[in-house]
């Protein structure tokens, strides 16, 4: 094929279908992470299962789980 | 519910530790030098069966909407009283002295506002408190409220336990201290202590203060020192809305004024409207509050007393809770009561 064919056009299917579907910008996206920050919580949290309390490495207890 | 609003609750876990996480870490160094007494002292013995309940009171405008302190008062109950920072000033204006006041907010010292600020002419203008919704009381005469709280609190001061996250800001920690509240230091739970490179741990080594799951707010916190700390068998929550009333202006929301600057007109999207059935009304949230909401239900659900929502109103709702009027719970508990 002569290289002034190549690329020089899209097949009208793949054309359509990408300019129909605008990426979806997060909210992160958007903004900074720090504006959004003010809408955050008084404290960060984890669940511990079973003990919600720690009371050092004696404790025993484990499997924290992030939210 | 909007996307916008999904989007912000399943972001708010990392917005909060944006927020709050740097501030809260050096707050505890700051309190270091303040922290000898911890709420391992409050703990009853390890196995010993605590019989009772408590009560926790947060801020919620249910608080005022359903009298819900002056009722306690009135019925005569003898179980445990934990109060919320931000609800201390109505319970002692209304002549009820709680057990326990619970305070972690490591972001500003407007939290000093709720003990009775004494450097309040030195403060920068602050409008929290005309919006407020919590103790509409203090937004009104300010100057005058701040100082008659002041007198209350350093009156009922020596007979409160202030139950004082290591995470607060150190002037309210000599708040505390100067109205002659016994200070109880627990250091929060902010992520899993078992990562080799814990934040929690290593706010452990520093004080050796128990950590304790928050909840995310002093609400939730409070019931944690009511179920996990004191393990009261039942505990009832009162003003523990986690939303607003139909029709509250959306001006008077926690989080307006940040919603309104970073979505403009979209701001609404941003709100959540839940049915309560118990009341058949629509109450309203923003997104840290019904994630506030969805952490309390599972926390219930994982703790071993019976939590009985007598708010009132709000949202906290669901299968772990149990939803119950006020007076039906005072006059179970207390055979003489007056409450209705």
């Amino acid at each position: 094929m002569p290289d002034f064919l190549k690329g020089n056009y899209e097949l009208p299917h793949r054309k359509r279908g990408r300019a129909g579907r605008k990426p979806k910008a997060s909210l992160t996206d958007q903004f900074e992470k720090q504006a959004l920050a003010k809408l955050g919580g008084s404290l960060c949290f984890v669940t511990k299962k079973g003990n919600m309390i720690w009371s050092g490495e004696g404790d025993g207890t484990s499997g924290a789980a992030a939210h | 519910m909007e996307p916008l609003a999904q989007q912000l609750i399943k972001l708010m876990p990392e917005l909060t530790a944006t927020r709050s996480l740097d501030k809260a870490v050096a707050n505890v160094a700051r309190n270091q030098p303040y922290v000898q007494r911890t709420i391992a002292d409050l703990a009853p013995p390890a196995g010993e069966a605590v019989p009772g309940s408590a009560i926790v009171i947060a801020a919620g405008p249910s608080l005022h909407r359903t009298r819900s302190i002056a009722r306690i008062r009135e019925s005569g109950y003898d179980g445990d009283l934990i109060a919320v920072d931000g609800a201390l000033g109505h319970c002692l204006r209304e002549g009820l002295v709680p057990d326990y006041v619970v305070t972690l907010d490591p972001l500003s010292v407007r939290i000093c506002r709720w003990f009775g600020d004494p450097d309040l002419a030195s403060r920068e203008d602050d409008d929290y408190f005309r919006r407020q919704e919590m103790d509409p009381y203090l937004g009104r005469d300010e100057a005058q409220r701040n100082r008659e709280l002041i007198g209350l609190v350093n009156r009922h001061g020596p007979s409160i336990k202030a139950v004082i996250c290591t995470s607060s800001t150190p002037e309210v920690t000599r708040r505390c201290l100067e109205s002659g509240m016994a200070l109880y230091w627990w250091n929060p739970m902010v992520d899993d202590v078992d990562r080799p490179d814990s934040v929690t741990k290593r706010l452990y080594q520093m004080n050796r203060a128990p950590c304790m799951a928050s909840g995310g707010n002093v609400g939730t916190a409070a019931w944690m020192v009511a179920s996990q700390l004191l393990r009261k068998r039942e505990v009832a929550v009162v003003g523990m809305d986690l939303g607003y009333a139909p029709g509250t202006p959306l001006e008077k929301t926690q989080y307006y004024p940040e919603l309104r600057e970073l979505f403009g007109d979209r701001l609404q999207e941003a709100i959540i409207p839940v049915e309560n059935p118990y009341l058949r009304e629509t109450w309203f949230a923003d997104p840290a509050y019904y994630w506030y909401r969805e952490l309390f239900l599972q926390m219930a659900a994982q703790a071993r007393c019976v939590t009985v929502n007598c708010t009132g109103g709000g949202i906290l709702f669901g299968q772990s809770v149990r939803w119950m009027p006020l007076g039906e719970f005072l006059a179970s508990r207390c055979p003489a009561s007056v409450a209705s």
